[in-house]
């Protein structure tokens, strides 16, 4: 797929692709952090501690177990 | 021989109710407006033939109540007109949170895919204000809160409404599995589930706060199952005049229920409550009254 960019994170169960890029708008705000999200954004650099949250709110596709 | 000087009784000191099982009292009450001790009796005519006026008459009953004006209100007093004694507080050095319950729903308050549970933010213990909050839950991993009141809002961290449904978050809080998230200008955090993040729109929860303090009290009024209202006995005593003079009423048995809390704006809170006094078969009375006049005032 153009224009999306996809990080392999290796895993003890093994490895899941993530799509990084934002399908949606979203705000994460939690204490100090707070990021603003737009539909298209590269969220790359978002702590990996909030990927559950972007996943749950679909702001990002997960990957399929390899 | 000339007159004595008259008898008379000049304002209210005090009303002490007393447990009439142990003679302890339960308390007393300073701040008073008035307490009146009404006796009326009903009379039994009896009228008969071409007299307009009664051949005889009769005492049939008569009624006994203290008509008490009061402008404070204790605990004690709680027990006695409300029907429950308040729980009494120690001290929280730190202010303190109760615990997060469901209102609508059950997702908000979930110990694996909710808020796990709510509580003071350290360090931030000034800014814990006397609130009472709603936590709803804005998505499926973030929530926003709502403060009932905001009169408390200056405490330590001033916190404000950002709209008229009174919500306190300026933007919807990440609830992330394990880790807390402080509540802006509260002094409190929200401590997320142990599993993920999953709560339904729209579910909410409450809970409240104190601030560092002294002393607090919390009661249930109106239990179906938990609310009685004692017996007790009371001594009403009257201002002491300039000559020394005084006088004291002890009502053996009384019974009294309901205490409104008047709340009207610039004036202090100012209640009337009935208290019926009772034949007590024990001092076969319904009250004493002792009256003296020093030699010295």
């Amino acid at each position: 797929m153009s224009g999306v960019k996809k990080i392999k994170k290796s895993m003890e169960a093994g490895s899941v692709d993530l799509s990084l890029i934002a399908l949606r708008d979203f705000v994460i705000c939690q204490n100090a952090y707070l990021r603003e999200i737009k539909k298209g954004d590269d969220v790359s650099d978002v702590p990996e501690m909030y990927h559950q949250n972007l996943i749950a709110e679909g702001v990002i596709a997960q990957g399929k177990e390899k | 021989m000339a007159l004595t000087q008259p008898r008379v009784y000049y304002g209210i000191h005090s009303f002490t109710p007393y447990n009439l099982v142990t003679g302890l009292p339960y308390g007393i009450i300073k701040v008073l407006q008035g307490s009146t001790v009404a006796l009326e009796a009903e009379q039994v005519d009896l009228m008969g033939g071409s007299s307009k006026y009664p051949w005889a008459s009769e005492e049939s009953t008569i009624s006994a109540d203290i008509s008490l004006k009061v402008g404070q209100y204790e605990n004690f007093m709680d027990e006695l007109f409300l029907g429950k004694a308040p729980t009494d507080n120690a001290a929280e050095t730190g202010g303190s949170v109760t615990t997060l319950t469901n209102k609508k729903g059950t997702s908000v308050k979930q110990a694996s895919t909710g808020i796990a549970s709510v509580g003071l933010k350290s360090g931030s213990s000034s800014a814990v204000k006397f609130g009472n909050y709603v936590v709803v839950a804005a998505s499926t991993t973030t929530v926003d809160v709502y403060a009932y009141t905001d009169v408390d809002f200056g405490r330590g961290a001033n916190a404000s409404y950002q709209n008229d449904a009174l919500k306190i978050t300026a933007t919807a809080l990440t609830i992330t599995s394990g880790a807390a998230v402080e509540i802006p200008n509260t002094g409190l955090e929200l401590t997320g589930g142990s599993g993920s993040i999953g709560m339904t729109a729209n579910d909410t929860a409450t809970f409240s706060s104190r601030p560092i303090n002294d002393d607090s009290a919390d009661v249930v009024v109106g239990s179906a199952v938990d609310t009685i209202f004692p017996e007790f006995g009371a001594i009403i005593v009257t201002q002491k005049l300039g000559n020394g003079q005084m006088l004291e009423m002890n009502a053996y048995r009384c019974k009294a229920a309901g205490m409104g809390h008047p709340f009207e704006m610039g004036a202090f809170s100012q209640t009337e409550i009935k208290v019926k006094m009772l034949y007590d078969s024990a001092q076969d009375g319904v009250f004493a009254k002792r009256w003296v006049k020093p030699s010295t005032a």
